[in-house]
């Protein structure tokens, strides 16, 4: 935003007054009138609305991220018999009503990433953007992702549940979550208010010039596109 | 070598005849006989068992620990895992185990798992984050 003292206009102004020449109310004799001619408002609002729109998808971009590093941890210690519960796997983003998947699980221990472009649109009056990560398997009325998950205890049942291979167990989500949500809460930090948010800004920021009412007008635009893609690992 | 399994253990070892888990279970707790730690090949109904899994990293001063316990119940009706597990909960919940931590539960409720193999016995879960200094 530029805000001009109009000397030009001043100057003619008072020449006018001291000619007689001065149309409308008169000021009093003695007085000087002053003008201000302020422009960029309608640029400084523009760019404030983008603002909103960069901070949503960056955080959303953030968000996506966590889960879908928490889902590529997850996925390689969730037992593994058919390989459905593997590929029940879900990282998906929710805000307001529009859900979008991030990354699902795959039989092999690995993850499909959603590569897509985060929409902007949806975001634009998310009043929050919420992270899932989710397993979910049944099978003869028996909740298996709940049981393969919170069913500590090998002994009692008298065989060793079949899905359980060395390296795969319960607790396959709390465990890498509780193990690493330190460190995605300082990316989170990082990345939504620090250092990361001023890069990825800056990638984003353009000088810009232009004439408006006979003044020049730089201004800085935010320019992105909605191209906060996700990469799936912080 | 203690860990704060035992410290947990040890604590509800202490808990008299009318407090509400002893209540629920009909019993006091003892280690052995309905007490558990890590596991359990007990065949005797009602009994709870106290199980590590990991918990986050400890703190960088390496003083201090978060890990993560489950207690796992094993009882002959719903009604009494149930009863059993939501006492353990409100007891334990910011629980200070007699200044050795703080203890969280991390369910309200507890977490049904079905019936054990032979329909035996009921088994429920809740678990729980603790915050100690290193023992």
């Amino acid at each position: 935003m530029a805000m001009k003292f109009d000397v030009d206009r001043l100057v003619q102004r008072a020449l006018k007054l001291r000619a007689g020449r001065l149309e409308g109310p008169q000021p009093e004799e003695g007085n000087i009138g002053v003008s201000f001619t302020t422009i960029g408002i309608d640029e400084t609002k523009m760019e404030l609305d983008k603002l909103g729109d960069f901070i949503s998808s960056n955080t959303a971009r953030v968000v996506a991220n966590i889960i879908g590093d928490l889902l590529a941890r997850s996925v390689p210690r969730t037992p593994i018999d058919t390989g459905e519960l593997r590929e029940s796997g879900r990282a998906f983003l929710q805000f307001g009503h529009t859900f979008i998947d991030v990354a699902k699980g795959k039989k092999d221990g690995s993850v499909t990433l959603n590569t897509a472009r985060l929409p902007k649109s949806g975001l634009k009056n998310a009043r929050f953007i919420r992270g899932n990560v989710s397993f979910t398997r049944e099978s003869n009325g028996k909740d298996i992702a709940v049981f393969t998950h919170e069913y500590l205890n090998p002994y009692g049942s008298g065989t060793s549940p079949k899905a359980r291979t060395p390296g795969t167990g319960p607790k396959y989500l709390e465990n890498p979550w509780n193990e690493n949500k330190e460190s995605y809460l300082e990316y989170a930090r990082r990345e939504i208010a620090g250092k990361g948010m001023e890069t990825i800004m800056q990638k984003y920021l353009h000088k810009r010039t232009k004439r408006v009412k006979g003044f020049t007008l730089n201004y800085t635009e935010l320019a992105f596109g909605g191209d906060l893609v996700y990469r799936g690992k912080i | 070598m203690s860990t704060i399994c035992n410290v947990v253990a040890s604590y509800l070892e202490t808990l008299s005849a009318t407090q509400a888990i002893c209540d629920a279970l009909g019993d006091t707790l003892t280690f052995g006989t309905n007490l558990f730690i890590g596991g359990s090949e007990a065949t005797e109904t009602n009994i709870i068992t106290i199980i590590p899994y990991g918990g986050s990293p400890p703190e960088i001063d390496n003083k201090r620990q978060n890990p993560s316990i489950q207690i796992e119940s094993k009882t002959s009706s719903r009604h009494t895992g149930l009863n059993l597990q939501q006492a353990l909960i409100n007891t334990l919940h910011m629980n200070e185990l007699n200044g050795n931590g703080k203890i969280r539960a991390n369910q309200s409720m507890p977490i049904p798992l079905g019936v054990e193999l032979g329909g035996r016995r009921m088994i429920y879960v809740s678990n729980y984050n603790i915050k100690h200094v290193k023992i």
